[in-house]
């Protein structure tokens, strides 16, 4: 999703499905405002695209489903097949150093295999995976499918969760994707301000909301099925705050992701405090 | 092709040129954007310097140079025999809408169906290379005997030239030359193939390179992993391709 606010904030969404859209869509100035996953952000901001982090929308969304209970933690999944979306992307991040700290290695205790959702979808429905790290709202969308074919999916495992545990905090939150201002000074720190005033009350209210927020979400993206999106509004954990007031949090989250991860996924480095929009 | 104007000195000169011309517009290409859109020349070799001493483009290139073999290897024997038979038999132009449906359909959308029916890897990218090799095998062996001159065949049936006189003297000449021409038309398309269908569907060789580095917007990695892949086109062009292609002349017939 990016959106483009205008004087009144009236805004027009563009939706992106890849990495490289968004990059795009950057670059030829198409959107002033975009929806990213964090590390996403941290990458275009460390190639130099003049970008600042607004606020973070939702925490910890990331879930393993299974139609089998015999998941209980962690480090039941070995000698299991698991699917990921997104080779190097923050599920396969996050899920790798869960995985490497509960002393599971994840290129020899279980087998990892890559597919997109309706891959993951489709065969957890079939009952050909048992496994699928999966986010909101892909992860209702499944249950839903599944059911279809009268297979119950549960979410077995909460990956914030998981983090809570390994790191010990029980507080601790993963930072998942937010929105960030493309060439803020252009936009306006006013205009900013008002979209994540208007985008925390939307969000307060697709919360407190669910059923009605459904239909309107389908409205505009065809494939987010209403039930789908009430289902998932529970476990998005949909919190947006300003990233400014949460730097440090951010920071110590993808220190300790950076134990595991491969520099290269956030862009070499962790970036300087310029990168946090201040309101 | 050479024809008997060129002049090899001068053609080696424009060619020099040209390069020379194609890194001059990248390197202003480069002074014009961002790295992470368009590294100049200077970062792209640095990368590749990167990727060499960590061992990581001999690693890959193995494991790619496996897969494209082999599905080259299978597309051209399949493609052979099929067209061979074709060529024989003239009934066999039955294979000639599979071939056509073959050509026609874009790559990728095998690479895609290839990878629900055989998961993501090496069986994959060898089941795609060798499928889209074949039609090109199938195609050059068929024309090559459809180029034979019908007077050589009608004088072997009128004088009852043994099978393998005939095969000797007629069909094996008249099909080498453009039976050839596929083999070098196979190798660089089997090449292009095995990085489509890694990039997709694989977890190691140069095409999932190539999707890695666009993932984290390495571009600099990308543009070297893909000088690499010139550098490699162009060597097999050299070792390979011309020392075939001057072979296939000898077996040209006598005017």
């Amino acid at each position: 999703m990016a959106e483009n606010p205008a004087d009144d904030l009236t805004l027009e969404i563009k939706p992106w499905q890849k990495g490289d859209q968004l990059l795009a869509m950057i670059t030829s100035n198409e959107v002033n405002m975009s929806a990213t996953p964090i590390t996403n952000a941290f990458m275009l901001y460390n190639k130099g695209i003049d970008i600042q982090l607004v606020n973070v929308a939702v925490w910890g969304m990331l879930y393993v489903l299974s139609p089998e209970d015999s998941v209980q933690s962690v480090a039941d999944l070995k000698g299991k097949q698991v699917s990921v979306t997104g080779q190097g992307g923050i599920h396969d991040l996050v899920f790798r150093h869960l995985l490497i700290q509960n002393g599971v290695d994840p290129d020899k205790d279980l087998e990892i295999i890559y597919l997109d959702l309706p891959e993951a979808s489709a065969k957890l429905a079939t009952g050909e995976l048992k496994y699928a790290v999966l986010n909101e709202p892909n992860s209702s969308m499944a249950t839903l499918n599944a059911r279809k074919g009268g297979v119950e999916l549960k979410r077995v495992l909460d990956l914030q969760e998981e983090w809570q545990k390994v790191t010990g905090q029980e507080k601790a939150r993963i930072p998942q994707a937010g929105f960030v201002v493309l060439n803020s000074e252009q936009l306006g720190k006013n205009a900013v301000a008002k979209f994540q005033e208007r985008f925390s009350a939307a969000a307060e209210w697709v919360n407190n909301n669910p059923a009605e927020a459904g239909p309107i979400v389908e409205k505009h993206f065809e494939w987010m099925k209403a039930p789908a999106v009430e289902q998932s509004l529970q476990y998005a954990r949909l919190n947006p705050e300003w990233a400014a007031d949460c730097q440090e949090e951010i920071e110590a989250f993808f220190t300790e992701l950076s134990k595991t991860a491969p520099p290269e996924a956030l862009g070499g480095k962790l970036p300087d405090a310029e990168f946090y929009f201040q309101p | 092709m050479q024809n008997s104007i060129s002049n090899p000195k001068k053609d080696l000169a424009y060619k020099l040129l040209g390069v020379l011309l194609i890194i001059l517009f990248w390197q202003l290409l480069s002074m014009r954007y961002l790295s992470v859109l368009v590294p100049s020349p200077a970062e792209t070799l640095s990368a590749m310097k990167q990727l060499l001493l960590s061992g990581e483009i001999t690693r890959n290139l193995r494991v790619s140079f496996e897969r494209q073999f082999t599905g080259l290897l299978l597309g051209v024997m399949i493609g052979t025999a099929t067209g061979l038979l074709a060529g024989l038999k003239r009934s066999l132009e039955l294979m000639n809408p599979l071939v056509k449906c073959l050509m026609t359909i874009p790559a990728v959308i095998f690479v895609v169906m290839a990878m629900v029916w055989f998961g993501m890897g090496s069986v994959m990218a060898v089941f795609v290379v060798a499928l889209l090799v074949f039609p090109i095998m199938h195609i050059n062996v068929v024309e090559g005997f459809k180029s034979i001159d019908s007077n050589y065949l009608q004088m072997a049936r009128v004088y009852r030239v043994p099978l393998k006189i005939r095969f000797q003297k007629i069909y094996l000449p008249g099909v080498m030359h453009s039976f050839l021409a596929g083999i070098s038309l196979a190798v660089a398309s089997s090449i292009r193939l095995t990085i489509m269908a890694e990039l997709l569907g694989a977890r190691e060789g140069m095409g999932q390179k190539i999707a890695i580095s666009r993932s984290y917007l390495q571009t600099d990695h990308l543009f070297a992993w893909v000088l690499v892949l010139i550098f490699i086109v162009f060597a097999l062009d050299w070792l390979f391709i011309r020392p075939v292609n001057r072979l296939a002349n000898r077996w040209k017939v006598p005017d």
